[in-house]
């Protein structure tokens, strides 16, 4: 299979020249439908191997850049345990952008594992001392939550 | 590799004096070359005004006099405060003011604005480097980059 007839290659070399930060290139090339396509075409491992052979191979064309980018981009549509430990060694290739590259993806990866979580804090009302008895004469408070931790 | 590596960095400061992290590629791939026709075709009523060049990008056009690339939006941040630009209404917008189009957390692209805006769009008319591409004189809303979070700065004193 060839990633030149996988990849949408000329809107990803439009979208490489017209970069002016790396944040531009991983949002459009992760955005980039035959990016995903590629993701889901080879498996974790083959994708590493291919990023490996490509960084190694002499860079002849923007098309050979663009396809460095490409495979690793692709990797961020991996589980994250599969590709976590080979992001965090991308800064150690010497080519344009791949230290940010990998904070981004890291970036990416913690905001998406966090929760929002709604506590339930509970409002409670109780009446001023001196009240009426009227709803304008009532207090309200927010009860923290009981959280049990259990071990499992 | 060399195709990717970029090392050439000036001496850049902002009014306060802090470092602005900056990098000058001259070299153009003949590569490239192919596709900024196509891009051009895809944008009929921007203007071209220079040639491509991997000396500067927009930021670098915007903040810097065309001498470098300026890339970490944290830096764009950094110069909007030190060199004490203030926001401006897009209203008000003068010629001369500056452009700033933001992106989730990126700062996407930045110009410099020639025309003030008309009623009823008020969209300026204005000019930008698109990345390694060229100069173009262009509507602040006909561009490659994000145009639903745009921002107008003026310097006052």
């Amino acid at each position: 299979m060839k990633l030149e007839d996988l990849l949408n290659i000329e809107k990803l070399a439009e979208y490489y020249i017209l970069s002016n930060t790396p944040y531009f290139l991983f949002k459009k090339f992760s955005n980039e439908d035959s990016i995903k396509v590629m993701s889901e075409k080879f498996t974790t491992n083959e994708l590493i191997e291919l990023f490996k052979q490509k960084y190694l191979s002499e860079l002849k064309s923007i098309e050979e850049v663009v396809m460095l980018y490409s495979i690793l981009i692709s990797m961020i549509f991996k589980p994250y345990e599969e590709v976590k430990n080979f992001m965090s060694e991308v800064p150690k290739y010497n080519f344009r952008w791949s230290k940010q590259i990998s904070e981004i993806f890291f970036s990416k990866k913690i905001s998406e594992n966090v929760s929002f979580i709604n506590m339930n804090y509970k409002t409670l009302s109780t009446l001023k001392s001196n009240s009426s008895g009227t709803s304008d004469d009532k207090i309200e408070y927010k009860v923290k939550p009981k959280i049990i931790l259990e071990e499992k | 590799m060399s195709l990717l590596n970029t090392d050439k960095k000036i001496i850049l400061q902002t009014r306060k004096g802090n470092n602005i992290s900056n990098f000058q590629n001259p070299e153009i791939s003949e590569f490239n070359k192919n596709y900024f026709a196509k891009i051009e075709s895809q944008y009929k009523n921007a203007k071209k005004r220079s040639e491509p060049t991997g000396l500067y990008n927009c930021h670098g056009m915007t903040f810097a006099s065309r001498r470098c690339f300026i890339e970490d939006p944290n830096e764009i941040l950094m110069i909007l405060k030190e060199d004490d630009y203030c926001e401006i209404n897009y209203k008000d917008v003068l010629p001369g003011d500056i452009i700033v189009y933001f992106s989730n957390g990126d700062v996407e692209h930045s110009g410099v604005v020639v025309e003030e805006p008309k009623k009823p769009l008020y969209v300026p008319l204005i000019f930008s480097k698109w990345s390694v591409h060229s100069e173009f004189i262009h509507f602040a809303n006909d561009c490659p980059y994000d145009k639903t979070n745009i921002k107008y700065y003026r310097i006052f004193k």
